[in-house]
């Protein structure tokens, strides 16, 4: 049966399948490898690296808190006696073992007859439920089913009795349960009272210990540890891996991708794990919190983390996870080597620090190998990781400019309240009058800069003008003018003779157009050291700066807005050989009538006070300068000049023609007006003939987002960035002409204001806060009317200089010290005393100043001020303000302290005569005391008047009358320091009945009739 | 210095002159050229040695290139991986082919049959070719996934309607098509020239009708089709994506392979009509205002280019091939040809004289 099988034919073969099969089994392994490896890199993401470091920093930070509450709770005796009675409330309890055994059998015994009888409860329940439906169904027939009606009452009938007689035992057995529960669970109330007592006690350090098991494998039980490990693995991991990718979703705040409005999505959260984490505070980043965390991130700040985000402030693109694409910015060029060492793409990162690659890296950078091109350089930075990321147009602010994102949603206001480069950056931007030549939308209401050049030839002489507009810097270096000559790109010698016949042509002019500044002469002598002494005294130090601290610098001194408050005005160096004695009188007596604009504000000094200052001021000279050599008027360059301007506008053949129609003072005038507009002098001064001219510069409003391709860059090497670019144009304006072959035509004007490095980066910082509001964004300060209120205060604040005199939203009194040094100076003070002393004799504290003072008076105060501390020097000058100014202040002083604003309760005095006499006692000294300090109309206290305080028959027309209560209840609340004395709670024993509200009420309205007595 | 000359070199004019003068003598179109192809030993570059040499210069210039920054950025940009590779694997298999031509001429030439007459060709789809096309399967898919792991996706920033990129660039197959575009108005080079390429190729069965050296890799027998078919696809299409891709940068400026991409780089593009030429260089009278006698001789001169070069060439160049192909054929092939070569001509018109359209009327978008 069996049939042999033929040997099968030998098969046809073109290829050797030997061969074949060897190709075969290599190009599996070689795909199996492939595939491996495109597992692991998937697999292996940088951020879970930094989540397994972080989670190792977590441990030892758990542990060590856990050590920490361990060693603590050693010594807690209450612990100690809970965790002995614990022992020994299960100790007794077992002592009653049977017992107990033998009422568990019975809890037994009853749950399970209550099971029987609750059954069949359950059963006849359902029975009554049915038949009376049934019923209800019968007697109304609604089917036409007929239904007995008879029967199915009797059924009803039936099961209702039967319900009461089983709803009765199952009650029954419940009760019978429940009591042998109780007798039960009553044999172990000691224990778990005492388990309660320790729990309680221990609570921290077992949440502690329930993280550690969950986190670390040293106390973690094996089933956890061996979960821990297997939730991580590849494909596993999409359930419930214990490293994961952290996101934000931020739906208020969009973003732009691919012409979609989208929610923002930052998962820098992913590496950053422990931002909120108080206790990681200074740890190193990624790890460690994020600083100031009452300001930021923290749930309870104003801008948590799950409103605001990351990248909404610090720029970069939130839904990357790797170090490169989230678009880090290097801060300095030492971070960017770090960086580029440290964390190559995709490559090993040494774990926990001063690991080998590390180790290495820092070799090759930092001690053998020096880069001998910048070829090489650049390859270095290729191979060795970090580098820039182009595709992103914001990138990440570098940590330096950071505060930068605060503006964004900040702009409006003048300051942002802790961010201090920012604040700082802005007060330059104001200072130095960026805003004249480039528009900025946050600084619409800012003043012109620089003084009116109306009358200029009243105040300065031509060859002052030449030299000043030629290089300011050498006669003030703190001046705000800045150089336009002499500069990167026209210093050569060509550029430079051109240059000193623009400026010459310029002045011509300013002169040729200079309309007479009619001037009273002196009418007495002044008297220099009188001078002097009122210069540091009445106010002008708040503002300006005396020649002593000025000269010796050559750079910029300031480093904060403090320094630059004393610098809003010209310093005073040198002021005798810049103009003439007559015209510093008439302006000191009335600084507007030069020049309208003015913020000078008048001092109300009278001619021999301003004949003194005259004498004094005048002493500063500064002849080199004065007696630089001036050079001719050169008229074939002034001609190139004219020509320039002319053959912009018509041909060259018309414009020759033109030019040589013209006489040589009209070409200066000709070539001067068109220099003074190419340059954008009007812009900051008031020139005749540029009424309205528009300014120059490129707006600012959205320079934050300029793309960075619109930077032209020319031919200088420097890092592509916005940041960069402007360090460097701001650094030297002129540098993007390097190497290139401009006409003077082209050349670029921007002058140079000589900022040091730290104003370059914090003007920087503000630049980059630049950035047009978006309107979707609900997360920007809200516009209330409060918030606008207290804008435009802060902008006029900004612009009077309040804050030289003033401490107002704790911030200000620039002047204090210089009130010191005159306390030292002229008053005999040392140097502690003046210390202590200055602030009594300095402007007050604007603290509350809007609960405390009638808005009708104030307005009038803005107007007219009239002294209320007759003891102190320094006056309140007279600003000339607006009536909408004034309003504008007091709304914005009113909204400071959410006073009513603008009409307010008055209060009528209306005194009996006990209430009169108890008054008068409370004033006296057996009781307050008061005139031992305040004024009262013209009688001044005894002592000195460092401890003198107002005058009281101003409190009626100038105090709020619920402030005078709120006052002398707590004066250490509302003005912190002040040495008004606290009286209350305490009070006045045995006045009114010891009622101190109405001690209160009748002071106040005793102090509100003192004005009377004027 | 040598960065320099290359730089140099890589202008257009002088590389396009020196490719197609070198074209012609290592791809022969005709008995004449040949002979010179073979006594200059131009064939030897098809042998192991040939091909060795070639290759090895080609890899020494791209290895000393890379040391280069701006070299680097250009050839490594992962977008810009595939034509490097193109660079490479375009002239190894076009040597590849030639190599087993030149063996084939060789034999001819001794009387012997082709190779591929002498081999059984015989393959079996099971399980040989299956087989060999798993293995290739595997070995790609492996490729592919290791480019993948080396070479991120070369996504941009997210797309911002207020800016552009410059350069802006073609896909890669398209780059030849957009170089047309510099030389032509857009729906020449966009829409015509790009039709006749598919109608071109379509036709190439019905034009050969040679029936020499069928059957397997030559070269003798149909120089002359090799050759124009090369002509097309290698200068006039590779070619021009190597040039589009490597040497054209921002503001679509050329850049040799060593330069910088300097953004701000000028150049004297200062193009000219034939009718400019004519009448305001030429004549001095000014532009005529009727728009026919402006264009008069750029029509003139296009209708010759139709009209009478097919009929020069057919009475001497082309005499023998005319005589085989009959009128209809030939019309049909010189007219292709002749629109294949017009896409030359204009480049060198605009080289060296700046010129910009040959007709010109933009009131009715006409501009050839």
């Amino acid at each position: 049966m069996a049939v042999r099988p033929q040997a099968p034919p030998p098969e046809e073969r073109h290829y050797k399948i030997g061969t074949l099969n060897k190709w075969f089994a290599i190009g599996s392994i070689v795909l199996l490898i492939t595939i491996i490896a495109g597992f692991a890199q998937d697999y292996g993401r940088e951020w879970k690296r930094w989540q397994r470091e972080f989670r190792r920093i977590d441990q030892q930070a758990t542990r060590a808190a856990y050590d920490e509450m361990a060693t603590e709770m050693e010594g807690n005796a209450d612990l100690a006696r809970a965790r002995e009675q614990v022992v020994a409330a299960g100790e007794s309890l077992s002592a009653r073992q049977d017992d107990v055994a033998a009422a568990g059998r019975e809890v037994d015994r009853l749950k399970a007859r209550f099971d029987i009888v609750n059954s069949r409860f359950q059963n006849v329940k359902a029975e009554l439920e049915r038949a009376r439906y049934r019923d209800e169904q019968a007697s109304a027939s609604v089917d036409g089913l007929a239904l007995n009606s008879e029967r199915t009452a009797r059924d009803l009938e039936r099961w209702e009795g039967e319900f009461t007689g089983v709803s009765v035992a199952q009650e029954e057995a419940q009760l019978a349960l429940d009591q042998a529960q109780a007798a039960l669970t009553a044999f172990q109330d000691d224990v778990r009272d005492a388990t309660r007592e320790r729990d309680q006690l221990s609570r921290e350090a077992d949440l502690l210990m329930r993280r550690l098991t969950r986190m670390d494998p040293e106390f973690s039980p094996m089933g956890v540890k061996v979960a821990n490990v297997i939730r991580d693995l590849p494909i596993l991991d999409l359930s419930q891996p214990s490293l994961k990718v952290n996101q934000v979703v931020l739906p208020d705040i969009k973003e732009n991708l691919n012409f979609a409005q989208v929610p923002r999505v930052d998962r820098c959260v992913t590496c950053h794990l422990g931002v909120e984490r108080a206790d990681l505070e200074g740890v190193e980043n990624p790890h460690g919190a994020h600083p100031r965390l009452a300001l930021f991130v923290a749930s309870d700040s104003p801008h948590p983390l799950e409103q605001f985000g990351c990248t909404s402030c610090h720029g970069g693109r939130g839904r990357a996870t790797d170090f490169y694409g989230t678009v880090h910015v290097p801060d300095s060029s030492d971070q960017e080597h770090d960086w580029e060492e440290r964390l190559r793409r995709g490559g090993k990162q040494p774990r926990g620090g001063g690991g080998g690659g590390r180790g290495r890296a820092t070799d090759f950078y930092g001690t053998v190998h020096v880069p001998d091109s910048s070829d090489q350089e650049h390859d270095w930075e290729e191979r060795l990781g970090w580098k820039e990321y182009h595709l992103w147009e914001e990138p990440m602010h570098p940590l330096r400019y950071a505060e930068a994102g605060c503006y964004q949603c900040h702009s409006g206001q003048t300051q942002v309240r802790g961010a201090d480069q920012l604040n700082y950056g802005l007060a330059l931007v104001e200072q130095a009058g960026c805003y004249s030549c480039h528009q900025i939308d946050s600084f619409e209401r800012s003043l012109q800069r620089g003084p009116s050049l109306r009358h200029v030839a009243d105040k300065i002489t031509p060859e002052f003008a030449f030299q000043w507009i030629k290089d300011p810097a050498a006669f003030r270096a703190q001046t705000w003018m800045p150089s336009y000559f002499g500069q990167s790109n026209n210093s050569d010698p060509e550029s430079a003779a051109r240059g000193d016949q623009e400026v010459r042509a310029m002045v011509s002019y300013l002169f040729a157009n200079s309309t007479a500044y009619p001037m009273q002469s002196i009418p007495v002598a002044g008297d220099a050291g009188r001078g002097e002494e009122l210069v540091a005294s009445v106010g002008c130090m708040a503002c300006h700066q005396s020649p002593e601290e000025t000269v010796g610098s050559d750079t910029r001194t300031a480093t904060s807005i403090q320094d630059l408050r004393r610098q809003f005005g010209p310093n005073f160096q040198g002021l005798g050989s810049k103009t003439s004695e007559q015209w510093v009188y008439n302006w000191l007596k009335d600084p507007s009538s030069y020049h309208p604009g003015t913020r000078m504000p008048s001092l109300r000094l009278t001619d021999q006070e301003a004949a003194d200052i005259t004498a004094y001021l005048m002493g500063s000279t500064d002849s080199a300068f004065v007696n630089r050599p001036v050079p001719g008027i050169d008229e074939a360059i002034i001609d190139q000049i004219a020509l320039d301007f002319l053959s912009n506008t018509a041909p060259m053949i018309t414009a020759r023609e033109q030019l040589s129609g013209m006489s040589r003072s009209e070409k200066l005038e000709f070539t001067g007006e068109r220099l003074i507009g190419q340059y954008g002098c009007y812009a900051c001064h008031d020139i005749a003939g540029f009424e309205g001219a528009q300014p120059i510069g490129t707006e600012l409003t959205n320079i934050g987002r300029k793309a960075l391709h619109q930077f032209d860059y020319g031919f200088v090497d420097i890092e592509h960035s916005r940041t960069s670019w402007w360090t460097a144009k701001l650094t030297d304006p002129r540098i993007f002409d390097t190497h290139r072959d401009l006409s003077s035509m082209l050349k670029s004007r921007m002058p140079n204001f000589r900022f040091t490095d730290l104003q370059v980066e914090a003007v920087v910082t503000a630049l980059a806060g630049f950035v047009e509001v978006d309107p979707d964004n609900t997360l920007i300060v809200p516009r209330t009317p409060r918030n606008l209120r207290t804008e435009q205060g802060q902008q006029l604040v900004r612009q009077m200089n309040c804050q030289g005199c003033h401490v107002i939203e704790d911030d200000g009194g620039a002047v204090v010290d210089r009130v010191a040094d005159w306390l030292q100076r002229f008053e005999g003070r040392d140097a502690a005393d003046a210390a202590t002393l200055a602030p009594s004799f300095s402007p007050p504290n604007l603290l509350g100043e809007g609960r405390k003072v009638q808005t009708d008076w104030l307005f009038a105060f803005f107007h007219e001020p009239s002294p209320i501390r007759p003891w102190l020097r320094m006056r309140m000058p007279s600003y000339g303000m607006t009536a909408d100014q004034r309003n504008d202040l007091i709304a914005y002083f009113t909204a400071l302290d959410d006073a009513d604003y603008p009409f307010a309760e008055a209060v009528e005095p209306d005194l009996t005569g006990e209430e009169l006499d108890a008054a008068l006692k409370m004033f006296s000294p057996q009781y307050f005391n008061c005139t031992t300090c305040h004024i009262q109309g013209d009688q001044f206290p005894p002592g000195t008047p460092d401890r003198w305080a107002p005058n009281f028959a101003l409190a009626a027309e100038r105090l709020r009358p619920e402030w005078i209560i709120d006052w002398l209840a707590d004066p250490q609340s509302l003005m912190p320091g002040t040495r008004m004395p606290a009286f209350y709670p305490l009070g006045a024993p045995g006045i009114l009945n010891d009622d101190t509200d109405h001690q209160l009420e009748v002071l106040r309205d005793y102090l509100l009739t003192l004005a009377d007595e004027r | 210095m040598l960065k320099q000359f290359f730089n140099w070199v890589s202008n257009p004019a002088i590389l396009f002159s020196i490719f197609i003068v070198v074209f012609f003598f290592i791809f022969p179109p005709g008995e004449k050229m040949y002979r010179l192809h073979r006594r200059l030993k131009l064939d030897k570059l098809w042998t192991p040695v040939g091909g060795i040499v070639f290759f090895s210069l080609l890899a020494i210039f791209f290895l000393w290139g890379i040391t280069d920054e701006n070299f680097r950025l250009i050839v490594f940009k992962p977008d810009n991986i595939p034509i490097t590779a193109l660079l490479f694997l375009v002239p190894f298999f076009l040597w590849y082919s030639m190599k087993q031509a030149r063996d084939n001429d060789l034999r001819a030439e001794k009387g012997e049959p082709p190779h591929e007459a002498l081999d059984n060709e015989k393959v079996l789809v099971w399980p040989d070719l299956v087989y060999v096309e798993f293995i290739c399967l595997i070995l790609s898919m492996a490729l592919m996934i290791v480019w993948s792991l080396f070479l991120k996706a070369p996504l941009e920033e997210p797309a911002n309607p207020t800016v552009s990129p410059n350069p802006s660039k073609a896909p890669w197959y398209f780059l030849g098509l957009q170089e047309m575009l510099v030389y032509y108005d857009p729906w020449l080079a966009g829409v015509v020239l790009p039709t006749l390429i598919i109608v071109g190729l379509v036709a190439i069965p019905y034009m050969d009708i040679n029936a020499g050296g069928q059957g397997f890799y030559s070269f003798r027998p149909r120089m002359k089709s090799i050759s124009i078919f090369l002509f097309g696809f290698v200068v006039m299409w590779i070619f021009l994506i190597l040039v589009g891709t490597f040497l054209r940068g921002p503001n679509w400026n050329f850049f040799g392979p060593f330069e910088f991409w300097d953004v701000n780089k000028r150049e004297v593009l200062n193009n000219v009509n034939l009718s400019e030429y004519v009448y305001i260089f030429l004549l001095r009278t000014g532009l005529p205002k009727n728009i026919l006698v402006r264009e008069l001789f750029g029509i003139l001169l296009i209708l010759g280019y139709f009209a009478i070069v097919p009929g020069l060439l057919a009475q001497t160049v082309f005499k023998r091939l005319f005589q085989r192909l009959g009128v209809v054929r030939y019309s049909f092939f010189i007219v292709l040809l002749l629109m294949g070569l017009a896409l030359p001509i204009k480049m060198y018109t605009r080289w060296l004289f700046n010129l910009k359209y040959i007709v010109s009327i933009p009131e009715y978008f006409l501009n050839v």
